[in-house]
């Protein structure tokens, strides 16, 4: 079977290695912005290639496809998402697996995704408002309160500032920092006309996240192992939010500080969105989709973000636990015939990713690029880690170099949390820079001390939103009484309050 | 070594009131959370507000009026409560940086030079986890540096003395202070409790852990938890609140006369004596106000300074006490002279018909040998005086003491490993 794999990083390789690990005989080509190492391997050892090209263009991507005419093209990143990608090379006949233009917008319009949400009274969701112009955002950020600005669409999970405004005597400041966060905001989003809706503001809430993803045909949807990823750059949740430093899964289908109740509720909100998504937009969505998660006081599970595809580091923590043919059932995805298929986890072992970047990511990325990195891929292997290629470029010289984002990631498991993260904390040592400029991931990932923090944090969440159960007042929140008018339930309005 | 002192400046502040600010994020004045978050560490003592912040590449240090503006633009900011008097401010160009400790040692200079060396080097936290593990002794205090290129040192001494916390607010700002009523004033979440020899370093780029050997013999000064942090705190994990009332709780086996009322003396002394009235049965009351601002009058130097802020935070609410068997309880007792005035207001100018006085600590017998705190041993009654002579002295009925023992079984049931030098015990506590 012939399977051209459409992008670059660490979750496309994590794809790669999932899919060549079919019962069937795979040739895998990849079409990629730039030569992964890691992907040019691993598909030249099936027979096939690594093409480099810009992914976004469908016109760019459908060229490779008509020089290799794959049996299934799998196509990971959001972006040639947004750009039609997946439509082109449907209509070109070509079976595809991943979200079609339409589809994607519940992860490119934060504002539809919200706006769904509340339409069909979907549990888990946030008040929030959505501007188009900059003077009507600033008019009202000044009273917006305890709030997350957000850019309305989708920019590679960047832009996103939370902030905690609690306290009166610091609210000046705040209010500040979040009027320049909408005006940079605005200036971001400035250069994607494909967004009108420019600036989303979304009430704060607080507690533990976690990603649920699911594989869906367009009828049925089948829900993955949830998988806790670490957004902030350094070790006890400090700095800046990234992509995601690691994660965890395990064991079972849920998470040790996540019920199977509330696993449960997740994924019912998931699949209810899909299913609402396709009401509305009336098109069949087909590929991977995820509920970026946070179990909260609010509501329990509640939904934070959604993606039109598989997450990383999430999809790579997944790679030692699934047993399945996962070619399959993602060709059954794309063929619409999912129906009925399952997918076999194993359910004693838990998994630990952990990101390895230069330093100066996130936030001085140029800094952190163009340095010569080497890895000891046998020694990963003997301690039963994957190794992953992510931000990181294979050049003429024949030397690996960094491009600036996370570069590598080491997956490692084992049947308990305790030996799973010795062996991650081991293999991460194996990934060396060649110029002195230093790597660094996150020790706390996968430790005992991070898991008991989760857990403290999701018992004193779930403590206040039973509570709220049953009182009846669940994912209800009085923030405001204007005398005469009553209590008014957020100062951030739903569009159909 | 001569040529980097130029480069350097070192102070010293007691009780360890110091706060650090990180901001990852442009566009944050960070004036308001230094003003705030000192403000959550005022009661540790200290008169005079250092602050010391980067602005592209220079450092200024001065007393927090000069901050004012100041701060605008600058991502990074050490802050901490000063004895002095006076502060001079000053800017430096170039390459500089500030170490500030929480007790005074003649390690200092030796320890900055340390940082200073290792800050240099390729992987500073490396580096500095083998530079700072020598200093293993008790007199090396724990201690923040700042530089001119952006970066932070916040170290916790291998002798574990004194607490220091570590705290984040959301993605913008990691926030390090010796107590956690600093980070949670500002509105940011405690993230760890630095272990004994245990350090971070933080810039924009890095915030790398690291470790430089815990000293065989550390642990936290019993006084931390007794009167030091603040109710609302936690140190080492441990809520001040409930190690306070438990050992209020404790006091209840030492008093053999019925009572009719428990209070305490302002403000450390509430919840030991809530844990008391809990046991003995008897109704907390709330026995005094205070005027004025709070202000800690074991920590004042001269004796006319101390008597004013006892005599500001003493005065009675007469219905609780006329007539009455008042059982009084304090953290401690050191020249005793709180515990005299308070003694005499409830006697003559109340009217009590008893006064039992209970303290929620063993007698207090020496000096501080590492300067955490300063105790004259001149002056300490219980190390000078009988008990009967000094429940003479201070004209109660009874005045009891809680014993090492109490302090051991405290210490085991909160995980603790407690020194106790001022109260003639070397420690207290932990696995030996």
């Amino acid at each position: 079977m012939k399977v051209l794999l459409v992008g670059s990083g660490g979750r496309e390789h994590a794809l790669a290695k999932l899919l060549i690990s079919s019962q069937n005989t795979v040739r895998l080509y990849v079409v990629a912005d730039y030569v992964n190492p890691g992907l040019k391997r691993d598909s030249e050892a099936t027979g096939g290639k690594l093409f480099v090209a810009n992914t976004n263009p469908p016109e760019s991507v459908a060229a490779v496809a008509e020089s290799v005419s794959p049996d299934l093209v799998v196509v990971g990143p959001e972006e040639p998402q947004f750009h039609g990608v997946v439509d082109y090379l449907k209509e070109k006949g070509y079976v595809t697996f991943g979200a079609s233009l339409e589809c994607s917008m519940i992860e490119k319009s934060k504002v539809f995704a919200r706006y769904l949400m509340w339409k069909y009274g979907i549990p888990g969701r946030l008040h929030f408002a959505a501007f188009r112009t900059l003077s009507d955002a600033e008019e009202f950020i000044r009273y917006a309160g305890d709030v997350v600005v957000k850019p309305a669409r989708q920019v590679g999970g960047k832009g996103v500032r939370v902030i905690r405004d609690t306290k009166a005597f610091l609210s000046e400041v705040k209010q500040q920092v979040k009027n320049q966060s909408v005006l940079k905001t605005f200036d971001d989003l400035s250069k994607h006309y494909d967004s009108d809706y420019k600036v989303l503001v979304e009430q704060r809430v607080e507690g533990v996240e976690y990603t649920a993803q699911v594989i869906t045909d367009g009828s049925y949807v089948l829900p993955l192992p949830l998988v806790q990823d670490y957004p902030h750059a350094y070790e006890l949740d400090l700095g800046y939010e990234t992509g995601g430093m690691g994660s965890i899964s395990g064991p079972g289908y849920t998470l040790p500080f996540i019920t199977q109740e509330e696993y449960e509720v997740t994924v019912k909100i998931v699949g209810e969105v899909i299913r609402r998504l396709q009401d509305e937009i009336k098109e069949k969505c087909s590929g991977a989709f995820a509920g970026q998660m946070m179990l909260t006081g609010l509501w329990g599970p509640t939904a934070i973000e959604f993606y039109s595809r598989f997450g990383d580091p999430e999809l790579p923590c997944l790679i030692p636990r699934i047993q399945s043919d996962f070619l399959e059932v993602i060709d059954r995805a794309a063929r619409g015939s999912l129906s009925g298929a399952k997918l076999e986890v194993s359910d004693s072992r838990v998994s630990i990713v952990k990101a390895v970047a230069p330093v100066g990511y996130p936030a001085f990325r140029d800094e952190g690029s163009g340095h010569p990195v080497s890895v000891d891929e046998e020694r990963i292997r003997e301690l039963g880690c994957h190794l992953l290629y992510a931000s990181v470029e294979l050049r003429p010289d024949g030397l690996m170099y960094t491009k600036g984002s996370r570069a590598f990631e080491v997956v490692c498991s084992a049947e308990d949390y305790g030996k799973a993260y010795k062996a991650s904390e081991t293999a991460v040592n194996y990934i060396t820079s060649m110029d002195g400029w230093l790597l660094y991931y996150r020790s706390d990932i996968g430790s005992k001390w991070l898991l008991d923090e989760r857990t403290r944090e999701a018992e004193r969440v779930r403590t206040v939103y039973r509570s709220k159960q049953n009182r009846g007042t669940i994912g209800e929140f009085f923030t405001v009484w204007v005398p005469g008018e009553g209590v008014v339930a957020s100062p951030l309005l739903s569009p159909l309050r | 070594m001569g040529s980097s002192t130029l480069n350097q400046d070192i102070r010293v502040v007691m009780m360890g009131g110091i706060l650090s600010i990180l901001a990852f994020e442009p566009g944050w004045d960070l004036l308001y959370f230094v003003n705030y978050g000192l403000a959550a560490l005022a009661h540790r003592g200290g008169t005079t507000k250092l602050v010391c912040w980067r602005r592209s590449d220079s450092v200024t240090c001065g007393d927090s009026e000069s901050s004012v503006g100041g701060l605008e633009n600058s991502e990074l900011v050490v802050a901490a409560w000063l004895e002095d008097k006076q502060l001079s401010n000053y800017t430096v160009e170039g390459r500089f940086s500030i170490t500030i400790s929480d007790r005074s040692s003649k390690h200092l200079a030796e320890l900055a030079e340390a940082v200073e060396r290792a800050l240099g080097s390729d992987k500073p936290h490396l580096s500095l986890s083998k530079q700072l593990s020598v200093f293993t002794e008790e007199e090396v205090p724990s201690f923040t540096t700042l530089t001119s290129r952006g970066e932070l040192v916040v170290w916790r001494s291998s002798a574990g003395l004194t607490p220091y916390s570590i705290g984040g607010y959301g993605f913008d700002m990691v926030v390090a202070s010796s107590e956690t009523s600093a980070i949670e004033v500002l509105d940011a979440d405690i993230r760890k409790h630095l272990s004994p020899g245990e350090g971070v370093y933080i810039s924009r780029k890095q915030v790398r852990l690291f470790k430089s050997g815990e000293s065989p013999k550390c642990r936290l000064c019993l006084f931390e938890l007794l009167y030091i942090a603040r109710h609302d705190s936690t140190v080492d994990g441990v809520s001040v609140y409930e190690f306070r009332k438990y050992l209020g709780r404790e006091l209840g086996k030492y008093l053999n006369s019925a009572v009719d009322v428990v209070t305490g003396v302002p403000e450390t002394a509430l919840p030991y004596a809530l844990g008391l009235s809990e046991v003995v049965r008897a109704p907390y009351e709330i026995g005094f106000v205070g005027t004025a601002q709070r202000s800690r009058s074991m920590l004042k130097e001269g004796i006319r300074e101390k008597l004013i802020s006892i005599h500001l935070k003493l005065n009675p609410v007469k219905s609780v006490f006329r007539g009455k068997r008042v059982a009084v309880v304090d953290d401690s007792m050191v020249t005793g002279s709180t515990l005299k005035t308070v003694a005499q207001v409830l006697r003559y100018r109340v009217g009590a018909r008893e006064l039992h006085l209970l303290l929620a600590s063993p007698k207090l017998v020496g000096t501080c040998p590492y300067g955490v705190i300063k105790l004259d041993p001149t002056s300490l009654i219980s190390a000078h005086l009988d008990s009967s002579v000094i429940e003479k002295y201070l004209d109660v009925d009874s005045v009891s003491w809680l014993k090492d023992s109490d302090i051991e079984a405290a210490a085991s049931r909160f995980g603790m490993k407690f020194c106790c030098a001022c109260f003639g015990r070397d420690v207290i506590g932990g696995r030996q």
